[in-house]
């Protein structure tokens, strides 16, 4: 597949003026991102995400390190008007209407005037603002702005889109719409890359994840194969009788959680093949299994790994 | 040169948009007309009183507007974090810049025209005939106010826009007696004291060549030479301004 972004060893390092400090926000990070994939930077916050994207787009100048995009620097005007940018906390002169605030950014992008007008409505209506169309972005709710955010990003109808936080801010509706568009864009052949802190977003939407943490790459992989190499795990819990209970004690060691309660046993085991061993046992000795729940350890459990050390 | 446009064409449509600025045309309006209704302390004066107060009331609120709307430009766009949308666009920083800088001429210079028009409305109706060189002095203070725009969007590219409407009105205010100044220290005997005083002459824009109020209050002639070297002056002038904005504002770095 073909790289289409690749960020290699970039360090930032912010210089407060007062009081006088420096701060290494990004520590030597490096991925690379495939066409066509959608990238989730993953990471609590303070991690760097926003700081590595505004170096992705040439908002900020890292300090070394090199990033390249388009197999060209972001430098270059024509490599800008193939990207889509949405901000953290996008914000918008306040005085323009939504519907001016578009045609305006068309305009930087050089939309042709035939195809200008109906997207500018398109993208309207996609990011549902069709009522508000025609008032002032400064009397917009947060929502609607992060909402104008994402039409802007899209005016240009570009082959990357980066996006920075792009369901903060919005209600369940607004989410699910959100991700939608992130979905469509992907099956239309783009490439995404979005940073998030919430877990189901970035497991929903991203191919590939990379787990940041005070500026350094922390861990990085497809999104199935973490899933597939975490364990699963199994919930048992038991109706049980002395035959059972005795009959089981073998098996205590391979337990994650065992425990008794009067004539009911709770457990949690890793080992599938021995779970089911536990299972036939128990039917076979006029027990009763009440509850057999397996629990997948998902990007969660990753992350919470990858966050501990 | 379309993205140019298209810059200060918001900067414009924002501008007009709001309320300070648009108060201030009325405000200012409201003076020209007021000083029809003054009694002229002698005869003949009322022409010279309306005409002084027409000229120094346009050129006081261009000021006004180029501080308040001017100065506001470009670290508005870096406070509210508008630039991010902006500048990840396929613009060059060089144009946004000259797109602010050009927003700003469309709004002065509207003024200025509807102002000057106004103007010689209140003039016709007092019966007080429109000079050449009033024509001139409001030429001169277009030029004034392109100038001091230059001056505005030089400092907003670097300093706070409190910071640079302070400054913006210091170059104004230090131009309007730089030569007043050199010519009271061209007394004084001291070499060092001259070779500073004509270094800050040349770096200091001198507002006294584009001030020829006198010449139009007193129907005094103005010559066309001396209006090509007023223009020529303030373009220059303009366009080293302009430079030195682009060169800091292409390396900076927003947070
Ligand atoms: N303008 C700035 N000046 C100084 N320090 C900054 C600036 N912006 C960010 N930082 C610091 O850099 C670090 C990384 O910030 P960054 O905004 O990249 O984090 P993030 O991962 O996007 O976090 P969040 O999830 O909260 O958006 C933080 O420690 C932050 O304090
Ligand atoms: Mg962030």
């Amino acid at each position: 597949m073909n790289n289409i972004i690749n960020i290699n060893n970039v360090k930032k390092t912010y210089k407060m003026q007062f009081p006088f400090k420096r701060i290494d926000a990004v520590n030597g990070i490096s991925f690379n991102v495939d066409e066509n994939e959608v990238f989730g930077l993953l990471g609590p916050n303070g991690a760097g995400k926003s700081t590595t994207l505004k170096m992705l787009m040439g908002v900020i100048k890292p300090n070394s390190g090199n990033i390249e995009i388009l197999s060209g620097s972001i430098i270059d005007r024509n490599i800008r008007k193939k990207i889509g940018f949405l901000p953290e906390n996008p914000s918008f002169y306040q005085f323009l209407t939504a519907y001016e605030t578009l045609d305006f950014i068309a305009g930087l992008f050089n939309v042709p005037k035939e195809l200008k007008q109906d997207r500018i409505k398109t993208l309207i209506g996609l990011v549902g603002l069709s009522e508000a169309m025609h008032n002032p972005v400064g009397s917009f709710s947060k929502g609607m702005v992060q909402r104008l955010g994402m039409a802007q990003a899209l005016i240009n109808d570009p082959e990357i889109l980066v996006l920075d936080e792009p369901m903060s801010g919005l209600d369940p509706i607004g989410r699910k719409e959100m991700k939608d568009i992130i979905l469509m864009m992907k099956r239309r052949g783009k490439t995404l890359v979005f940073s998030s802190h919430i877990l189901p977003d970035i497991e929903m939407l991203a191919d590939k994840v990379c787990v940041i943490n005070k500026g350094t790459v922390v861990g990085i992989g497809y999104i199935h194969d973490i899933i597939k190499s975490e364990l699963k795990e199994f919930d048992i819990e038991i109706l049980t009788n002395d035959t059972i209970n005795k009959m089981l004690e073998k098996y205590k060691d391979e337990c994650k959680y065992f425990s008794i309660h009067e004539n009911k046993i709770f457990i949690t085991i890793t080992d599938h093949i021995k779970a089911e061993e536990i299972v036939n046992l128990v039917r076979d000795n006029d027990g009763k299994v009440l509850s057999f729940i397996p629990r997948e350890n998902k990007l969660e459990d990753y992350f919470m790994n990858l966050m501990k050390d | 040169m379309k993205d140019i446009f298209l810059v200060s064409n918001v900067v414009f449509k924002e501008s007009i948009r709001h309320k300070i600025i648009l108060s201030l045309i009325i405000l200012s309006f409201l003076i020209i007309l007021s000083s029809l209704i003054l009694d002229p302390i002698a005869l003949g004066e009322r022409e010279r009183l309306v005409k002084d107060a027409g000229l120094s009331t346009i050129s006081l609120f261009s000021l006004l507007i180029i501080i308040l709307s001017g100065t506001r430009l470009i670290y508005q766009e870096i406070e509210k974090k508008t630039i991010f949308i902006i500048i990840t666009k396929p613009i060059s920083r060089e144009r946004l810049l000259l797109g602010k800088f050009m927003g700003l001429l469309l709004i002065i210079y509207s003024y200025s025209l509807v102002s000057s028009l106004f103007l010689a409305v209140v003039l016709f109706f007092a019966k007080i005939p429109f000079s050449h060189s009033l024509f001139y002095s409001l030429l001169l203070i277009t030029m004034q106010s392109t100038l001091l725009s230059a001056i505005a969007i030089f400092f907003a590219s670097f300093a706070s826009p409190v910071l640079s409407g302070i400054f913006t009105l210091m170059a104004y205010i230090s131009g309007q007696f730089i030569n007043d100044i050199a010519f009271f220290i061209e007394k004084s005997s001291s070499i060092i004291v001259k070779i500073f005083i004509k270094f800050l002459m040349l770096i200091i824009p001198n507002f006294y060549y584009l001030d020829i109020k006198i010449n139009a209050v007193n129907n005094l002639p103005v010559s066309a030479n001396y209006m090509v070297f007023a223009i020529s002056y303030t373009l220059i002038y303009v366009t080293l301004l302009l430079f030195a904005s682009t060169l800091i504002f292409g390396k900076k770095e927003f947070y």
